[in-house]
């Protein structure tokens, strides 16, 4: 059970950053966002989602705005604001370090010499 | 048929089930606090709320009429735990786990040595988040023996029924009374944080959830998918299970037959008792040699049967557990652990008394034997002048001579005899003396000629049958020639 924990806790730190970059493109609602989510293969419980994106609003990276739908109650749209897009960029440095060190330590292991 | 009655969502109308009504609200209330201590937090139960309102609208336009409990139960287990919603629920929202650690590792004053002792704390830290109720769900009349045993920790309250029922006749009825006062005293667990109480369980907002959704039943969606992957089963898996059915029947087929030799058994000692053994013998039943000695065992009887009566106890245990195991459904629970641990204690029990029972009683009747005039015996023909062998007539061993006597008579073809003494210097000897002109054998008028004394020397070998040696002690002995044969049963 120890991997799936660890793998549960990867997931949650890079949970931000995926909401983040599905809202750069357009503006989108909770349950939109989760399907998109299921197309690219990540599978999130939605009740994770409302708290996470009422937060980055708090935080002042996502603002929102009520559209009407034609199926139903009106939902709220969320986009990215300035700040966020800064967030985001920083986050995507970010990322790209990471994968360079993962990729230097999983090289480094070939390249060392043996004490 | 249930009542539906109609909801009010942010301005649109639902009409829900009443008993899903009630789910939801829990479930809406449970993240309303939960959010309810952090920034933002209301908007976020309200966001909730919201997607529940999405849903129901979904449902509506697809054709529903009214929200039944199953649906709520969907959307619950869709939109899942707070706790499982970000990392801020590690960092704020547990109160209750980490106050109870705090506690005992924030404790700088030397505490006195006995509350501080690892079994003594272990006993207080259970109990620390117990309160007793009574386990309404899990009831057979009031709840209270669940709910008392799960006080205590133990999830089955099974064996603690039975024990509380002999405890009832055995006390007078004082039990009866503790347990109708307990019943009017303690509250029923109602809601889900009395559950969680109940159980000992921290009352978090997860663990709620978890309560909600585990007390009205599975959830549609698993239990879905766990009947169609029973449907499912490839190649390999069938016949397997082909093998292990055959083998279960197999068991079943064992065990019953067991069970019927036993109560075979059991049928033919009853018709002794109600018979007679020498009813039996006349019927065939018994050997009639036996008949003596069956008549005076009434103890090795009672032995056999209650081993028996044990033995029909475990098999029947047994039994019952091959057959649930066999029509065992996809729905039908694992047997509880008190119950299973209860029957295991039964079978084995009533399976070890049988045996021991049914081997005293070999035992029993063994050495009754061994004293019984039917031990090694001997056997009297008559040989007649002719030359002819009369038919064995049995004598019996011991030096009872009143009951040689009698079993002379009595015997089929008995050899009637004068006088029957025993030689006092040889005690394993008979002496029988024959008067010539009454010595008759039933199947024939053939005279004995001249009376004899015959020693009869007997043997304590069994099993084999060896002629022994006659001597007639006086010498007018050409008449009689008795033949005497040791025989035993």
């Amino acid at each position: 059970m120890n991997i799936d924990n660890a793998k549960s806790q990867m997931r949650k730190g890079m949970l931000e950053y995926c909401v983040l970059l599905l809202l750069s493109r357009e503006p989108s609602y909770a349950n939109d966002i989760i399907m998109r989510f299921k197309a690219a293969e990540l599978m999130v419980v939605e009740g994770t989602l409302y708290p996470l994106l009422t937060r980055l609003k708090n935080d002042g990276l996502l603002s929102y705005e009520w559209r009407e739908s034609t199926q139903g109650p009106p939902r709220k749209y969320y986009a990215l604001t300035s700040e966020g897009r800064r967030f985001l960029s920083g986050l995507d440095q970010a990322w790209g370090e990471l994968q360079l060190i993962v990729q230097r330590l999983k090289s480094m292991s070939f390249l060392l010499p043996k004490e | 048929m249930k009542k539906n009655i109609t909801i009010n969502m942010f301005g649109s109308l639902y009409a829900i089930d009443e008993d899903a009504y009630a789910l939801l609200q829990q479930y809406l209330s449970n993240m309303k606090n939960y959010f309810s201590h952090r920034e933002g937090g209301e908007e976020i139960a309200d966001d909730i709320e919201r997607r529940v309102e999405e849903l129901f609208a979904e449902l509506k336009a697809a054709g529903r009429e009214a929200i039944s409990i199953e649906d709520v139960q969907r959307i619950m287990h869709r939109i899942g735990d707070p706790g499982e919603m970000d990392d801020e629920a590690a960092r704020g929202a547990q109160p209750d786990a980490d106050a109870d650690t705090a506690d005992e590792q924030g404790d700088t004053p030397p505490p006195p040595p006995l509350s501080n002792h690892p079994v003594w704390r272990r006993i207080k830290a259970h109990f620390a988040n117990r309160k007793l109720y009574r386990d309404i769900q899990d009831k057979l009349l009031g709840g209270v023996m669940s709910g008392l045993c799960k006080f205590f920790g133990g999830n089955d309250p099974t064996p603690w029924r039975i024990l509380m029922v002999l405890l009832c006749f055995l006390s007078f009825y004082t039990v009866a009374i503790a347990y109708l006062v307990l019943w009017a005293v303690v509250p029923p667990a109602l809601t889900s944080e009395d559950r969680l109480r109940m159980e000992g369980r921290i009352v978090s907002p997860q663990n709620i959830n978890e309560e909600l959704i585990h007390r009205t039943g599975q959830t549609p969606a698993a239990a879905a998918t766990g009947n169609g992957m029973a449907a499912v089963g490839s190649g390999t898996n069938s016949i397997v299970h082909f093998i292990v059915t055959c083998c279960k029947l197999l068991l079943l087929l064992m065990l019953g037959f067991a069970l019927m030799c036993v109560i075979m058994g059991l049928v033919w000692l009853a018709t002794s008792a109600v018979l007679g053994w020498q009813t039996m013998a006349d019927r065939g039943l018994i050997e009639p040699l036996l008949v003596p000695v069956m008549q005076e065992a009434l103890g090795v009887t009672n032995l056999w049967f209650a081993a028996g009566l044990s033995a029909i106890v475990g098999l029947g245990v047994l039994l019952y557990c091959v057959l649930r195991w066999l029509i065992r459904g996809p729905q039908t629970q694992p047997m509880r652990t008190g119950t299973a641990a209860l029957l295991a204690a039964v079978a084995v029990l009533a399976l070890t008394a049988s045996v021991v029972l049914f081997i005293a009683g070999g035992v029993s009747m063994s050495i009754l034997k061994q004293r019984s005039h039917l031990g090694p015996h001997v056997s009297v023909s008559v040989q007649t002048a002719d030359g002819e062998w009369g038919d064995d007539a049995p004598i019996v061993d011991t030096v009872d001579v009143a009951n040689m006597m009698s079993t002379l008579i009595h015997t089929g073809n008995a050899l009637v005899v004068d006088t029957v003494g025993v030689a006092s210097s040889r005690p394993d000897t008979v002496v029988m003396q024959v008067p010539a002109s009454t010595a008759k054998s039933q199947r024939s008028t053939k005279q004995v000629k001249a009376s004899a004394t015959m020693h009869v020397k007997v043997s304590a070998t069994k099993k084999k049958p060896a002629p022994k040696a006659v001597k007639p002690a006086a010498p007018a002995a050409s008449a009689a020639k008795v033949a005497a044969k040791t025989d035993s049963i």
